[in-house]
């Protein structure tokens, strides 16, 4: 497989950026369009009809009439959707002037002046027309004389019902005056005789064929057309049989009413094809639902071999590649086997780019007829196909800020290591001097001797509170006098408006130190944020555990989950206890920690 | 523990037919309508028209049971009724079942107009079925005030002219336009089903094909906001269960409860036996169906699985990083602390001591005891040195008192490295203040042990949201210290040799990175030297 | 010595009742009169407002918010009472609001290291100092800002003499008191003043404590 180069990358990643393949560069515009045709040109089409079939607007024939005005109308409505649609304009435009030339079938009721040899020379035009349209219709013939030898046999049939007409004249046609216009260029009885009856047995024949022709090119419909074009499959198999009835009474005698009724039921089968038309179209827009449904039936985490399998049945493509971007693969495209590749497609396929940095490479050419089913098909194979990476790469994250904090914890631990030695040591030297001053001092027994012992008293505190704070467990008075002392040494030292009530009794030494740890970061919030009111601060032994509690009247509203209370909660939690704090803003807060006891 | 919310609204059969119950389904539909069509054989001899329209109307009703199968099956009872009693009233043009005909004709319009009366009810309408009573109830009443207005006039001629009570029932056999009329107006409950399940499957596709309108990388909010604007509800929201049964979080990557009742509508999409791990909640009142959302949900799953991942993926990152800051914060507090008492405790009794001894002095005369005491003083001041050295080490109390500029002042002033400052940011919050010295000192630090005699030069930039440190350090020297470290750093990663900090670096980058912010370093060699120089940038998030 | 022969009146604001305690013992058999202690700067406007001392001595961080509550309180009794003396201790070496303080209030006014407090007869002749309006500035600060990087190898174009003759001025010593302290005949100080101004490009100037300002601002903010 030959490596991308980067101009390939760029071309296909500018390709992707704008409309895929297949849609009309101003939507909107094609869209204004055909409204206005529908809406100007369908009532016009109706009049003409109308207009031109006037006299068939009797009780007994206004069914037909009724009926013809519905082809009519039907068919110019398809032949302008039909024309919208990208490479089908020729076809659309021959399906309106076949809708238009479909009343001229029976302006011979007119029977006056040229409507007659009107009607007779059009005589399967319009029907000609149409069969040849829906023959194109969705793909075109897969070879050019495929298309010649179909458009030489319905010549060749039009040319056939001219023939009767050179043949004849008007007077020999039942209910036809002589005064009409008439071509007759060798009128001869037999000859008349003889090409009426080759036209009505090669209409028959041709209304076979057709019938097969359109069944059989329908039914060999692959990929998303199927299921789309089914009912149009049976519009025209009933238009298709209902036409060869109606053209076997050409063959056959019949009374006339049969005759008026096989026509009407031919032109309703014929009215349904546009119906089945819209119908198409309609299911095709819908057939991207159920694209996306297939495509929703993927695991949560599919491979993209998982995910091109889906895409080949909901396109129903099997030659379906699905090339996708990896950052890192110089060049960026591979296949679902990570090999890195070329957007280059088979043989008469196409390449479809896609959002989500998604390219699809196909041998059906049809599928760009479906440009919204694809982009949407190959979304969400893109967002599929997201999904690993997306998970790998927070995944990534997660385990780097894992590796963040550990490390950062690690460097904590040794400061705080460091500090703590560079204080217990810190005076040491110095400390150990004067202790040995002040013996000196006292041993001497002169006037400073007394100030010298209240020294020592001091000097040994001062070392006991160096030992203290660089053990980290808590200031000297709390091992020394209890919890109940530190905690109203703390509150004297940070504000006057604390009030401490604490009686409980001894304590292990772990759990007093995490009391006035946890009690002494309470009420420097409680001050810090309480604005100036009164704090209480009770610790007192409750159901087996130790429980302290700081409450203030403040304005409230501190965030149970904010970093400081977290921290505390996780603290308490660490040592089997627990962190509840109540904070109902403008009613003051109330924070108590729960430690258990033995 | 977060239990399933319960959907406020269940279609009567679900969203799709169990495969039994279909099937019966179906063969009911095609048998009755294949009923209705033979019935109107005979009224199609005498009117062909009317009787291919009769029939279609007939084919129709029945065709409407199967397209509102999901609606129960009263409702495909009922619709099937119809279509039987329309073909044998359509069956009535044979003169001696003219009174049964008559009798089901009745039937059906009371059928007909009793719909509305029992199944249209004001409120919440789910299924999306009120069209289809009121089509009923409106058909209902265009006969009745149809056939009072042919009737009526007629009516004293009837009671005078005949006596034959048949004549009475205006059925549809009456006259070809009678079946026309009658037949237009019954058709439009099928057409009201009809339109109903074609609004159902458009809306489905259409809310499905929001997905072409997402990004090539939609976020949990991105979809959110694609949801919003396909259901046209700006309150709506999307919620993915954490996994362990924690709760859930919400599009944007918070724990979040899900808002129950109070006219909202909460939709399951999930997968089939995992409903509940993916919820959409949206406003009731704006008459969206439950089930098409569900299954347009459900074309939209893979786009609200990954955004679920996302989702849950970025909080569970959240709280990594949440816990990582703590640990930050953590460690400033206890060295706020510990500065704080040994000023308070060590220090202040130290004083204290101080002035003891200084009193005892002058109450000293014996040399010996004046010397030992002078020796304790001198003793003291050194201790009292130190600690206030080591207490500025820990924890500056220039920063709470005088804020950033000054710390960074006196840090300035005391290390190895010639410092030059710039910028003054001005106050910031106490947090940011102590984060960005502890930065400085480091670098300024480390820059010393690394590469001594440097000059460095460091701005503080306060833009809105964010303060930058700038620091660009020429060493005085070949940095060869500096080399060595970044060199094998780089090789140990493999990576790019000029942008891979050195390891004490490593750990300002850390502490920045958990405070939400970044640094980046880049080394530049000064021309016509072997010098390379230091350029760090790091900015801190504040306000 | 204080106004006319009457001892000097101070009063001690700290926190920390030990520390008053022993302050006061120091300055008992000293010629000083302390004649009140208060332990919270409103405390000691109210005491200052009856007693009227010649010096009052503060500590710089006080209750409630253990920051700056002394410089506050100073700014307040200079205003109420611009011939008031402060004596402003503090437990570390902080130049930036020294110098701020020294700015804001240019007579009367001293910041002095707690540490410095033992050496009693400095202490009583500071208080005397800062009595008679002069400006007081510990010599630990001082060489702070003397060993500041940037100055220093500007000031070691200044002789030794010199250089003495700086530190002595923005410790805040007037010409007579460096030349009491140094040795010197006072003409000599004279002219080393002016060689020093000289040298790094201060403009003379003739008031004392204007001349300390100058120093310690120079000191500080040498632009590079």
């Amino acid at each position: 497989m030959a490596a991308v180069t980067t101009e390939q990358a760029a071309r296909i990643a500018a390709a992707a950026a704008t409309a895929p393949a297949g849609r009309p560069a101003r939507p909107g515009y094609a869209r204004r369009a055909v409204l206005t045709a529908l809406l100007a040109g369908v009532p016009l089409a109706g009049l003409y009809c109308v207009a031109a079939q006037r006299p068939l607007w009797e009780p007994a024939t206004a069914g037909l009439a009724a009926v013809n005005l519905l082809v009519t109308v039907s068919f110019f409505a398809t032949g302008v959707f039909v024309s919208a649609e990208p490479g089908h304009r020729v076809t659309g435009t021959v399906l309106i002037i076949a809708a238009l030339l479909w009343p001229l079938n029976w302006v011979n009721v007119w029977m006056a002046g040229p409507w007659p040899l009107v009607a007779a020379l059009e005589g399967p035009l319009a029907t000609i027309l149409a069969v040849w349209a829906l023959l194109r219709y969705p793909v075109h013939w897969p070879r050019r004389w495929h298309e010649a030898v179909v458009t030489a046999v319905l010549v060749t049939l039009q040319l056939l019902a001219a023939l009767p007409v050179l043949t004849s004249r008007p007077e020999w046609r039942p209910g036809q005056p002589a005064s009409l216009t008439w071509l007759a260029w060798w009128p001869d009885r037999t000859a008349a005789a003889v090409t009426e009856r080759i036209y009505s047995y090669s209409c028959v024949v041709v209304a076979i064929a057709a019938t097969i022709a359109l069944i059989t090119r329908l039914a060999r419909l692959t990929g998303p057309d199927r299921p789309v074009f089914r009912p149009v499959l049976f519009a025209i198999a009933a238009a298709g049989g209902l036409s060869i009835v109606s053209s076997l009474t050409l063959v056959i005698s019949l009374p006339h009413s049969t005759v008026i009724t096989v026509d009407e039921l031919e032109g309703l089968a014929l009215a349904s094809v546009p119906v089945a038309f819209l119908a198409a179209s309609a299911r095709k827009w819908l057939a991207r639902e159920r694209v996306l449904a297939l495509i929703a039936s993927l695991g949560p985490a599919p491979t993209p071999g998982q995910v091109q399998d889906v895409l080949r049945t909901a396109l129903g493509d099997p030659t379906l590649t699905l090339l996708y971007q990896v950052p890192g693969v110089s060049g960026g495209l591979v296949d679902t086997g990570g090999v890195p590749t070329a957007p280059v497609a088979p043989a008469g396929g196409a390449v479809i780019p896609a959002p989500g940095g998604v390219v699809l490479l196909t041998g059906e050419p049809l599928l760009a007829r479906y440009p919204e089913l694809v982009r949407a098909a190959a979304s969400v194979a893109g967002l599929a196909l997201q999904n690993t990476s997306l998970q790998a790469a927070i995944s990534a994250q997660i385990y780097l800020v894992g590796q963040s904090a550990g490390r950062l914890d690690a460097a904590v631990g040794a400061e705080r290591r460091r500090i703590r030695t560079a204080v217990s040591e810190l005076c040491d030297a110095e400390l150990a001097v004067i202790a040995g001053r002040l013996a000196e001092l006292v041993q001497a027994g002169e006037e400073a001797a007394g100030p010298a012992r209240g020294a020592q008293d001091l000097l040994a505190g001062v070392v006991h509170e160096l030992a203290c704070l660089a053990d980290g467990t808590g200031p000297p008075e709390l091992a020394r006098l209890g919890l109940a002392v530190a905690l109203t040494s703390a509150a004297a030292r940070l504000s006057p408006r604390i009030t401490v009530r604490a009686d409980p009794g001894p304590l292990p030494s772990g759990v007093a130190a995490a009391a006035w740890f946890a009690a002494s970061e309470l009420m420097t919030n409680a001050v810090k944020h309480g604005g100036g009111c009164a704090i209480e601060v009770t610790a007192c032994r409750a159901d087996g555990g130790l429980l302290v509690e700081v409450r203030d009247d403040g304005p409230g509203g501190a965030d149970p989950a904010g970093s400081g209370l977290r921290g505390l909660a996780e603290r308490a939690v660490s040592l089997s206890g627990s962190l509840v704090v109540s904070s109902v803003p403008g009613a003051g807060t109330r924070a108590t920690v729960r430690l258990p006891l033995l | 523990m977060e239990t399933a919310p319960r959907p406020a609204l269940r279609p009567a059969l679900g969203p799709r037919l169990r495969r039994r119950d279909g099937q019966a389904v179906l063969a009911a539909v095609v048998a009755v309508a294949v009923v209705a069509v033979v019935c109107c054989w005979p009224l199609a001899r005498l009117h062909p028209l009317a009787g291919v329209w009769a029939a279609a109307v007939g084919a129709a009703f029945a065709g409407a049971a199967w397209l509102c199968a999901d609606l129960g099956r009263g409702v495909v009872g009922w619709l099937l009724a119809c279509a039987l009693l329309w073909g044998v009233s359509a069956a009535g043009a044979l003169g001696a079942a003219m009174v049964p005909a008559g009798a089901c004709w009745a039937a059906l319009w009371l059928l007909l107009a009793a719909a509305p009366v029992v199944a249209g009810r004001r409120g919440p309408d789910p299924d999306g079925a009120r069209p289809v009573w009121l089509a009923a109830g409106g058909a209902a009443l265009a006969v009745a005030v149809i056939s009072l207005a042919i009737l009526v006039p007629d009516a004293r001629n009837w009671v005078e002219t005949t006596s034959d009570w048949a004549m009475w029932w205006p059925g549809p056999a009456r006259s070809p336009w009678s079946v026309a009329v009658q037949g237009a107006a019954a058709v439009a409950v099928p057409a009201a089903a009809g339109l109903r399940a074609w609004r159902r499957r458009w809306a489905r596709a259409s809310v499905a094909g929001l997905l072409a309108g997402l990004p090539a990388v939609p976020t949990a909010e991105g979809v959110q906001q694609a949801l919003r604007t396909a259901l046209g509800d700006p309150t709506a929201a999307v919620y993915y269960r954490l996994p362990g049964a924690q709760g859930f979080v919400s599009s944007d990557g918070y724990q979040a409860v899900l808002p129950g009742g109070g006219g909202r509508l909460v939709v399951p999409a999930g997968r089939p036996g995992d409903e509940n791990s993916v919820v959409l909640t949206v406003d009731g009142s704006l008459g969206l169906d439950a089930a098409p959302l569900q299954a347009a949900l459900v074309a939209c799953r893979p786009a609200l699985e990954n955004a679920g991942l996302q989702a849950v993926l970025s909080s569970r990152l959240r709280e990594v990083r949440e816990s990582r800051a703590r640990i930050v914060h953590t460690a400033i507090d206890e060295r706020r602390r510990l500065a704080r008492d040994l000023h308070d405790g060590a220090q202040q009794h130290l004083l204290v001591l101080l002035t003891r001894l200084g009193i005892a002095r002058q109450n000293t005369t014996g040399p010996q005891s004046l010397e030992a005491i002078d020796a304790a003083r001198d003793q003291l001041r050194v201790a009292l040195g130190k600690l206030r050295g080591l207490s500025r080490d820990i924890y500056p109390s220039v920063l709470d008192a005088e804020g950033l500029t000054a710390a960074l002042e006196s840090l300035a002033d005391s290390g190895q490295v010639d410092v030059e400052l710039a910028g003054h940011p001005g106050k910031l919050d106490p947090e940011v203040e102590i984060i960005a010295y502890l930065t400085v000192r480091d670098i300024v630090d480390g820059l010393g042990r690394q590469a001594p005699a440097s000059h460095a030069r460091i701005s503080l930039l306060s833009v809105p949201g964010r303060l930058a440190i700038q620091v660009r350090a020429t060493p005085a020297v070949a940095g060869k210290a500096v080399e060595s470290a970044r060199g094998s750093a780089a090789e140990a990663a493999g990576q790019d040799r000029s942008t891979v900090p050195p390891a004490w670096l490593a750990i300002v980058a850390d502490r920045i990175r958990a405070n939400g912010g970044d640094l980046s370093v880049r080394f530049e060699p000064v021309p016509a030297t072997e010098l390379e120089a230091v350029w760090v940038e790091a900015w801190i998030p504040c306000g | 010595m204080g106004r006319g022969m009457d001892p000097l009146r101070v009063i001690l604001v700290d926190d920390s009742a030990l520390f008053r305690q022993g302050l006061a013992g120091l300055l008992a058999p000293t010629g000083v009169q302390v004649s009140a202690q208060a332990a919270t700067a409103d405390e000691a406007a109210v005491r200052i407002a009856a007693d009227r001392p010649d010096v009052v001595i503060m500590d710089i961080r006080m209750p409630p918010t253990y920051t700056d509550e002394g410089l506050q309180a100073t700014a307040q009794l200079k205003k109420a009472d611009p011939d008031l003396g402060v004596l402003l201790l503090s437990a570390h070496v902080e130049v930036a609001s020294a110098a701020r303080v020294f700015e804001e209030h240019d007579r009367g006014l001293g910041y002095l290291l707690k540490d410095r407090v033992d050496n009693v007869d400095a202490l009583v002749r500071d208080l005397h100092r800062v009595a008679a309006g002069e400006l007081v500035l510990d010599p630990e600060v001082v060489q702070g800002l003397l060993g500041r990087r940037r100055n220093v190898e500007l000031i070691a174009q200044l002789t030794d003499r010199e250089q003495d003759v700086l530190r002595h001025m923005a410790e805040g010593r007037s010409n007579q008191r460096i030349a009491a302290a140094m040795m010197l005949a006072p003409k000599t100080v004279e002219s080393h003043v002016a060689a020093v101004f000289t040298k790094l490009g201060l403009p003379p100037s003739a008031d004392d404590n204007r001349r300390v300002l100058a120093v310690l601002a120079w000191l500080r903010t040498r632009a590079q």
